[in-house]
């Protein structure tokens, strides 16, 4: 086996960080600190579908010279609490508590990439740098979403909400469903971001030319549908991450420095 | 107690997690999910099996074996099975080591079943096996070592007719079924077509197709050049494209044979992955403590299967009851760990 896979100059390491009462778990790749990118996990089963691109991601950004840092959401995946515990409020500290912990001096730039519902949240930081993939502008229409691929049945089979389970079961009411699901809190509040949407500054959006109208007019635009690399979305299809596409990304985490540079 | 750990060597860097009991009882259970999931895995299901572990006395171990760092330099270095394994070998080593545990069980779901059944006919050091749902080849969603194994067996192991009745009569006496009939959620043309065997020439030639030997395995991001990404400022540059590249597992894709894969090294890799399965399955000397999914596709397939590929072996079998991965299924199959360690 090859000695010199992994470069020496980098280094992992996993971190509670606490927040208040809660504790979120970072993983942290040091590499150069050309700059910091926070690499923000997309909610719920969507988190698992995109952990293998956000793993390649930080090892090509790592290896390419960032620092990165790769976090769980209060009630997601590591970290403490449930996902009925989770609000924009709590998302928007989460950030902030991990930018500011991991930023290796104040000069650093620091870039967020989001995924899916999550960049609601991460696009509404004012002067914030972002690289969205796939973005979701219309909640609603994305939690309508999560009951046609049938994520809700999982979340519902998973999860310790009998209401939810009654409300499958019986085939009710959509919204209501979802709102049980994800928590009344989280549930207004995403709304209330689809709502308040603005295209923010310094972003650069990753997606499919198909689904345009969810855009967000960002200020550069990576179509990876032209480049014959993202025939399916990629949270149906695990592990369906093409060495393209990872570079695709790193790219766009370029140009969004880059945008913010100029 | 939740402890984090990070195992770092000169090809891989892993993070795991300890879930520590409050009065342990000696055993150590390590989780191997199923590679393109995390170790979170669905619904958090992993981390809710570990706490109800620890919560009787297991000390239960979970990592990250995507994030190996394979393709960042040598592609052809390292294999992906040889990464995979070695990350299960790095990760008993440090239990035995650090955590001090002597008896380590593996539970292994579906391809970390796989891979974990497999290593550990290999490296036998182990108390016993504890597999979920192991994948077998029945759809080529990753990599499948024991696929290579399967394809003159595959022929004649489809249930017959009467066998494929039986198994929908079962499923129809479970509420699940109802409430999936009630919510319009069954593929009843796919149903129709199992029963009367309406697709099964197609399929026999789709998986002969699927089987072909015309794939490699080859490195997630061997492609990228750090000095590409270090190129300074970029404009919407047309990203390179990988052809028919399919991306399989993190940091791994299999590539369909073109002009850019030398036919040599996909043979070699072929070669290395038949080689391992011929010499290793049906020898594992550990134990087997089997939960049969009864919602599964392909169940009695899967069951036929387990005669050859676990030939030679001792298995226990357990038939869940539960959803694989609720919150049921957790509180079904930690009573039955427990027992089943404390026995072997």
């Amino acid at each position: 086996m090859s000695d010199d896979v992994v470069p020496k100059r980098i280094r992992l390491s996993t971190v509670y960080l606490p927040v208040g009462t809660r504790h979120i778990h970072c993983t942290q790749a040091i590499s150069e600190s050309r700059a910091l990118v926070v690499l923000c996990n997309p909610l719920w089963n969507e988190r698992a579908y995109v952990s293998p691109l956000y793993h390649a991601l930080m090892k090509s950004l790592a290896i390419a010279g960032f620092d990165v840092v790769l976090f769980d959401w209060t009630g997601q995946g590591n970290s403490s609490g449930e996902s009925w515990d989770m609000s924009a409020d709590t998302m928007r500290s989460d950030i902030d508590a991990v930018t500011e912990s991991f930023r290796p001096n104040p000069n650093c730039p620091s870039v967020m990439v989001a995924c899916r519902a999550v960049a609601l949240v991460t696009a509404s930081f004012p002067n914030a740098t972002n690289v969205l993939i796939d973005p979701i502008v219309d909640a609603a229409k994305w939690f309508r979403s999560l009951l046609l691929l049938e994520r809700t049945k999982e979340i519902v089979a998973y999860r310790k909400s009998a209401l939810s389970a009654a409300a499958f079961a019986a085939g009710g009411d959509r919204i209501t469903l979802c709102e049980t699901v994800i928590g009344t809190r989280l549930y207004a509040d995403l709304l209330k971001c689809s709502g308040d949407f603005k295209p923010p500054q310094n972003v650069v959006e990753i997606g499919l030319a198909s689904r345009a109208p969810l855009a967000v007019a960002p200020d550069r635009w990576i179509d990876l549908q032209a480049h014959n690399q993202y025939r399916e979305a990629i949270w149906q299809t695990p592990g369906k991450i093409t060495p393209s596409m990872c570079a695709a990304v790193c790219e766009s985490t370029l140009q969004a420095l880059d945008l913010r540079n100029a | 107690m939740l402890e984090t750990f990070v195992l770092q060597d000169s090809a891989l860097m892993q993070p795991g997690f300890i879930h520590r009991p409050d009065q342990p009882n000696g055993i150590a259970v390590i989780i191997v999910n199923a590679l393109h999931w995390d170790s979170v895995g669905p619904g958090r299901s992993m981390v809710e099996v570990c706490n109800r572990l620890a919560g009787i006395g297991i000390t239960a171990i979970r990592y990250e074996p995507a994030y190996d760092w394979i393709g960042a330099a040598d592609a052809n270095a390292v294999s992906r099975q040889e990464i995979v394994f070695r990350s299960l070998q790095q990760v008993v080593a440090f239990t035995q080591t650090n955590l001090g545990m002597q008896r380590i069980h593996v539970l292994g779901y579906c391809l970390g079943a796989q891979y974990a059944f497999l290593n550990t006919a290999v490296h036998p050091a182990l108390a016993s096996l504890i597999l979920v749902e192991i994948d077998i080849g029945m759809k080529v969603t990753a990599p499948n070592l024991l696929s290579e194994h399967t394809p003159a067996s595959a022929q004649h192991i489809e249930p017959d007719r009467r066998k494929r009745f039986r198994i929908y009569l079962r499923k129809m006496l479970l509420p699940e079924t109802w409430v999936k009939a009630i919510s319009l959620r069954i593929d009843w043309r796919g149903v129709l077509n199992y029963l009367f065997d309406r697709r099964g020439r197609s399929k026999q030639a789709t998986g002969a197709e699927r089987r072909s030997p015309d794939c490699i395995v080859d490195s997630g991001i061997s492609s990228i050049s750090p000095a590409t990404l270090r190129r300074g400022p970029l404009r919407n540059a047309v990203v390179p494209t990988e052809g028919e590249a399919e991306g399989q597992l993190p940091g791994l894709t299999m590539t369909t044979v073109t002009e850019h894969s030398p036919r040599e090294s996909m043979d070699a890799e072929v070669e290395r992955v038949s080689e391992m399965v011929r010499t290793h399955v049906g020898r594992c000397p550990a134990p087997i403590l089997y939960f049969h999914n009864p919602f599964a596709a392909h169940e009695e397939k899967v069951r036929r299967m387990h005669k050859t590929i676990f030939r030679d072996c001792k298995v226990t079998y357990v038939d869940c009851t539960t959803i694989w991965g609720s919150l049921k299924w957790v509180d079904e199959i930690a009573p039955r760990i427990l027992d089943w360690c404390m026995r072997t």
